[in-house]
């Protein structure tokens, strides 16, 4: 995900008018943005790449299939992106069911992000996407000692917790904040009156 | 390449970037985020009722090229196909890069850096000071990442161009340097949004949020061009100099 917490869609379609509706709907919808629209298949994977797309939103019709083999093997890029098809026309049902989701053009746009959503749920197993505000007392604690310039295994140590907690509290503030870096992470510290700023000279 | 090229007709291109014949006016007056590609390309302001095409052959810059650089800047997810970049000349797109860099440097930041220094000013000293630590340390950031483009990737571009391959680099190298830069930016959008307390300083930082939403944005389209314009046309000229050999 981008810093703006927006999920970054790549289209792959060949119509202007479908492509363009797509962007509009999602837009519209909130928390996507398009990286890109993919008019051809010339250097799809290689364009996908440069993307580095959240999801991938494509109309089956520019897949190579003339190789007959699972598409995740002729694209592998598709493995790092939520692989959504776009569908006007038939295709075989073998072929669909290789996509996480699928959305037709008759869809309602609420329905598209619906979709998208329950897709995006689905392969990352549901992970816990409690929206909290404010940061709890622990995360306030990680965060006094990240301001402070520890490494994750040294706040692992001092907090007794292991350092793939560290790193998952070290998400979650980044994501209630915002703020990324340290030097950020420690203005909004010294801010919040959690640290003097003598402590981060 | 110029203006007797045949004409594309790119697929999922709006009609107002297909061609030079329209006024260079109204192309700004549609989309004014593209004033500053007019800077960077050296058309100055003051152009009256010239087509795209007069303004850009004044100003020796291809028409197709200025065309290019503004469905970057004005189209969403905008992504040039294959047969618009075979007409695209590397060394243009370099020289476009290098004043981009040049606004963002010597234009852009100094004036973000004043409203700033207002800030700092008008602020508790504590946080002004943390603050001016912070822009420093972004605008370090950013001066590193232009000067590696400055210093290493478009000399060795320039000298692809004149058939010399320098050994042991290659433009996918810059894609492993091209490092996040955005980060630092999007901190201090969130810090001046919503951290710092409400009375310091609400109409200059209101101000300067603007210009970071603003150089974000640019910088993301700088970034595109780089990516989908100058990589893939650098990796075909790598690949034409090896067939030399």
């Amino acid at each position: 995900m981008k810093d703006s917490g927006r999920f970054r869609v790549a289209l792959v379609e060949p119509s202007p008018i479908v492509a363009t509706g797509i962007s509009a709907i999602l837009s519209q919808s909130g928390g996507h943005e398009i990286a890109g629209i993919i008019p051809d298949n010339s250097y799809m994977a290689e364009r996908l790449r440069m993307l580095a797309p959240d999801i991938i939103i494509l109309n089956p019709s520019l897949l190579d299939r003339s190789r007959n083999q699972p598409i995740r093997t002729t694209y592998p890029i598709f493995n790092d992106s939520l692989l959504i098809a776009l569908v006007y026309e038939l295709f075989p049902e073998p072929l669909l069911k290789q996509f996480d989701g699928i959305i037709t053009v008759h869809d309602e746009p609420r329905q598209i992000a619906r979709k998208i959503r329950t897709a995006m749920d689905e392969r990352s197993g549901n992970e816990d996407t409690n929206i909290g505000n404010d940061l709890s007392d622990r995360e306030k604690e990680i965060l006094v000692s990240v301001a402070k310039g520890a490494t994750n295994k040294e706040i692992a140590v001092e907090h007794n917790i292991s350092v793939h907690t560290v790193i998952s509290h070290r998400k979650n503030i980044s994501r209630k904040t915002g703020i990324k870096t340290v030097s950020g992470l420690t203005i909004y510290a010294v801010i919040n009156g959690l640290i003097d700023i003598s402590d981060s000279e | 390449m110029t203006d007797n090229t045949p004409r594309r007709s790119a697929p999922g291109a709006a009609g107002l970037f297909d061609d030079g014949d329209m006024k260079l006016a109204d192309l700004i007056l549609d989309d004014y985020r593209l004033i500053p590609v007019l800077e960077r390309t050296g058309i100055g302001l003051g152009f009256g009722e010239k087509l795209v095409r007069e303004a850009c052959a004044e100003n020796g810059i291809p028409v197709d090229l200025f065309l290019l650089i503004c469905s970057v800047h004005s189209r969403e997810g905008f992504v040039p196909d294959s047969a618009s970049l075979k007409s695209t000349d590397v060394s243009n797109i370099v020289d476009y890069l290098h004043q981009s860099h040049e606004y963002f440097r010597l234009r852009q930041i100094p004036s973000m850096s004043a409203k700033l220094a207002g800030i700092e000013a008008g602020c508790d000293p504590v946080y002004g000071k943390m603050l001016h630590r912070f822009f420093e340390g972004y605008r370090a950031e950013l001066e590193n990442h232009f000067a590696y483009e400055e210093q290493e990737v478009f000399p060795y571009i320039k000298g692809l161009l004149e058939g010399r391959k320098a050994r042991g680099y290659s433009i996918s190298r810059f894609e492993e340097n091209h490092t996040n830069i955005e980060e630092k930016l999007n901190d201090l959008k969130n810090i001046l949004l919503k951290y710092l307390p409400a009375d310091c300083c609400p109409e200059l930082r209101s101000d300067l949020l603007y210009d970071i939403f603003r150089l974000e944005e640019d910088l993301a389209r700088h970034t595109t061009i780089e990516n989908l314009v100058l990589i893939p046309l650098v990796t075909q000229l790598e690949n034409s100099t090896d067939d030399e050999r």
